[in-house]
């Protein structure tokens, strides 16, 4: 504990002689120090924390989580799952401090009040100058800036969020004046809680929640603002009321990057409700450095394995597919070429099970498209995975891949079994962190923008919307 | 036959034991978790071997509703579907007739009943059920027996439910095309008549073609005591160089673990029971103490772990005040506790094997039971099970 360090990679820092860096997308380094490590715990960002429910995954015990890569350890937690009748003494009288209760041992955490899930702001009662509102286990429950002083020191994460009125940027016709006394609002809920907050041993990192709504001129002042009066005292930024169902597409970029512009280059920058693979695409390209992965969650909860293809295919798999086909296509025709080869034997599951990710996607995704899943998942309660001896996606290397088919997932999901849950989660955070790694090799690469076209592309071929 | 059951040790009527199972042995006195639908509640096979599971049972009944028999045969049988290298084991599909249905009928055909998904009549015969054992393709299979609830009134009906038994057995055995691949376990009935008891495993050990026996037609209601002396004749008569299975503890009794070693006491090898792993998910967990119900009030404020004796990882990891919070409210608390429980069991079966190994099973259990009845109350069901193993307390 102790707070969080991130430092950004020299080669996205402003040259030499320049107070800014050129904005885009960057890698850094988010290092922590656990309790029960020996030395500090550095992961590589971009990255998404692994979305938690009080505290702790939903479905994986602390051995599955070890099957994951190293930045799953990396939790988000919504203080808004602990606010039930046990209060922060129940959390904080463990042995040797709030942070040995977390038997998942995170090497980070970062606090948020919100459950990134649940946009509760659009709740019927109306904030104020001394409190919001959070989903609470036993119902919309008021939170004031001592409270969650009080819950941070409880729970020791090693960086929070300040508390924030958060002011949904989708609402058309949303006040200025609301979003404007919303900023205020945050600003000065920020001010209590650094400095409620300051003397704690465990020394959390504050990151302050950026509003705006959907005003990118209100955006731009709240970032400025904030940065200006406290920005010293501040570990990172979190840009808010952001995730609660607002369009996605330009002037949703244009909010992004209305708050990250103002921000200081050697500061991470944080983003929650943005998590589906597109929004993660938009988000790193403004230059957002963390993210949560409660898509993840929702895929898992909802019976679905994520699919798609990491990164664009390699060189030489295009060969593979030029050979295969004879064509120069751009892969849909390949697809399509594929497609009727193996369409019939489709229903009987019996697949190649050698087929690496990337090669034959096109035609898997015409199907997964036929069975209730899209692009980027496959819904496994399909009925045409019911004798599909393949993992549930080829090529994967995670535990659920080389174990199983996805006939037993199928299974367990018809028959209503937790494990199935299970399995589907360690796959989906693999998965995803898989995701992650591939956008942070583009960037490093300088290929990001190819990156993201590509999965842009592929989403709107496939899906059939392009918001581009 | 890749079927071995080679005894390692006596102590007393105690038995140590290893079983040579395709691919991995199992060791005994053993409990097998019950994975209903192809797992156990929340657990990877990964976490099974991590906590050390020898076999695992799966029901016939429910396999066979999902995904099917000839499915699961097709997907490469059911280690390869659940990947699991340990033992399995499935029953006849039998007792879920009984459980789960009303309706059903028995006559010397088989048992027809009515299907709770579209409520057809089916029909349950010796023969169906080995096929569909054959093609779910378990290490051990059971034979179909004509079950009877160990309370059941009428007298008459105990002989015909035995001497049936008996005949089913020669149809299973008949029936079974995979014999070299999969054991078939024979079924003792009798209910808590001694004679018919008698008389059942005196037919069922006459066979040649069964490599291990099942004690069952108990956990039906009967008294503590009826169950035990029952026990207690069937291993005392049962031939010696084969296993034997009592079967499926009856599930309401938190007292099972004292069961498992009053069972092995008296000659037992293995046991099953759903217990463990359904009081997991609302919030029960096994200590040497008995039970710890971790949704009481009191664990709110106990940061100490479920069993400080237990090498599980949510013994390592968790505290009672952590689980509180979460149990029967996230799922990976009913994981946790899954987790813990079976390991508990295991570990009580590890440490049975030894001490049969090391000739000191009769005072673990002596020291086993008076922990869980301290200060002397020591149920007589208990004292005279175990005078009866010739363990004196």
């Amino acid at each position: 504990m102790g707070g969080i360090v991130w430092e950004l990679d020299p080669r996205f820092a402003p040259a030499e002689g320049e107070s800014t860096a050129r904005p885009g997308p960057r890698l850094g380094t988010l290092t922590t120090t656990p309790w029960d490590h020996p030395g500090p715990v550095g992961v590589p960002t971009p990255m998404a924390l692994t979305y938690t429910r009080r505290g702790e995954p939903a479905h994986l015990t602390p051995d599955n989580v070890d099957l994951l890569p190293r930045e799953a350890r990396t939790f988000h937690v919504s203080l808004a799952h602990f606010m039930d009748h046990l209060g922060p003494d129940h959390v904080s009288n463990m042995p040797g401090g709030g942070r040995r209760y977390f038997g998942c041992r995170p090497t980070c955490m970062l606090v948020t009040a919100r459950d990134p899930l649940t946009f509760d702001q659009d709740a019927k009662q109306s904030n104020t100058d001394a409190h919001t509102f959070v989903a609470s286990p036993t119902g919309t429950t008021k939170i004031t800036t001592d409270d969650y002083a009080r819950w941070i020191e409880a729970i020791q994460p090693d960086a929070f969020v300040a508390l924030a009125d958060e002011s949904p940027s989708w609402r058309d016709g949303v006040a200025l004046k609301k979003t404007k006394q919303a900023s205020a609002r945050t600003e000065k809920w920020l001010a209590a809680l650094l400095e409620k907050t300051k003397d704690l041993p465990t020394k959390p990192s504050v990151f302050a929640s950026l509003q705006g709504g959907a005003d990118v001129q209100e955006r731009r002042a709240c970032a400025e603002g904030i940065v200006e009066r406290h920005g010293t005292q501040l570990a990172g930024f979190a840009i808010g009321s952001l995730g609660a169902g607002e369009t996605p597409g330009e002037h949703r970029r244009s909010l992004l990057r209305a708050s990250i512009e103002p921000t200081p280059w050697d500061k991470p920058r944080y983003v929650a409700g943005l998590g589906a693979p597109l929004d993660v695409l938009d988000a790193v390209e403004a230059g957002v450095d963390l993210l949560e992965a409660s898509f993840c969650h929702q895929c898992t909860t909802q019976g679905y394995a994520l699919t798609f293809p990491v990164k664009p295919p390699t060189t030489k798999d295009s060969k593979k597919r030029k050979r295969g086909d004879g064509k120069d296509g751009d892969g849909r025709e390949e697809g399509d070429a594929v497609d009727k080869k193996s369409a019939p034997g489709d229903g009987d599951g019996a697949g190649d099970e050698k087929s690496a990710p990337g090669v034959g996607e096109e035609e898997d995704a015409n199907r997964r498209l036929l069975t209730g899943g899209d692009a980027f998942k496959s819904n496994m309660w399909a009925l045409a995975y019911r004798a599909d001896k393949r993992p549930l996606l080829p090529g994967c290397e995670c535990y659920t891949c080389e174990r199983y088919m996805r006939a037993y997932v199928h299974h367990l999901l018809q028959c209503h079994e937790m494990t199935a849950a299970v399995l589907l989660d360690i796959h989906n955070y693999f998965h995803f962190n898989k995701f992650m790694e591939a956008a942070r090799e583009a960037i490093g690469a300088g290929t990001f923008a190819e990156f993201a076209a590509f999965h842009r592309e592929r989403a709107a071929r496939m899906d059939g919307d392009d918001e581009t | 036959m890749t079927f071995q059951f080679e005894l390692i040790a006596t102590d007393g009527r105690a038995r140590a034991a290893r079983l040579s199972l395709h691919p991995r042995e199992s060791r005994t006195p053993m409990f097998m978790p019950v994975g209903t639908q192809g797992s156990v509640k929340g657990l990877t096979s990964k976490q099974m071997e991590d906590l050390r599971c020898q076999t695992v049972l799966g029901n016939t009944y429910h396999l066979e509703n999902r995904p099917g028999s000839d499915l699961m045969k097709e997907l490469g049988g059911l280690h390869r579907f659940n990947n699991w290298s340990g033992g399995t084991l499935t029953d006849s599909g039998g007792f879920q007739m009984v459980s789960l249905l009303d309706l059903a009928e028995i006559s010397e055909d088989g048992v027809t009943f009515q299907s709770p998904i579209d409520g057809q009549q089916m029909m349950l015969t010796p023969e169906r059920s080995i096929h569909i054992q054959n093609g779910i393709g378990a290490d051990i299979i059971m034979a179909l027996d004509d079950v009877v609830s160990s309370v059941h009134h009428e007298s008459s009906r105990f002989e015909e439910a035995t001497q049936r038994t008996l005949r089913w057995i020669d149809r299973c055995v008949a029936a079974h095309r995979r014999p070299s691949e999969q054991a078939l376990f024979g079924i003792i009935q009798g209910g808590l008549d001694q004679t018919l008891r008698d008389v059942c495993v005196e037919g069922a050990a006459r066979n040649d073609n069964l490599p291990g026996y099942a004690v069952g037609g108990l956990a039906g209601g009967e008294e503590k005591d009826a169950f035990c002396r029952v026990v207690a004749q069937c291993t005392a008569s049962l031939p010696d160089d084969k296993p034997r299975y009592v079967m499926g503890v009856e599930s309401t009794r938190v007292v099972v673990c004292v069961y498992y070693s009053v069972c092995s006491a008296l000659g037992a090898d293995m046991f099953d029971c759903v217990y463990p792993s359904r009081t997991a998910r609302f919030g029960t967990a096994l200590i040497p103490e008995g039970v710890l119900r971790l949704k009481t009030a009191a664990m709110a404020s106990d940061y100490r772990p479920i069993d400080s004796e237990c090498d599980c990882m949510v013994c390592m990891q968790y505290s009672r005040a952590h689980l509180h919070a979460k149990i029967t409210k996230e799922p990976n608390a009913a994981s946790l506790l899954t987790y813990h429980n079976i390991r508990y069991q295991m570990r009580l079966c590890e440490q049975m094997h030894q001490e049969i190994v090391d000739n000191q099973f009769g005072q673990f259990v002596g020291r086993f039971i008076r922990r869980r009845f301290p200060e002397g109350h020591v149920p007589p069901w208990v004292r005279d099970a175990l005078s009866l193993a010739g363990i004196s307390l």
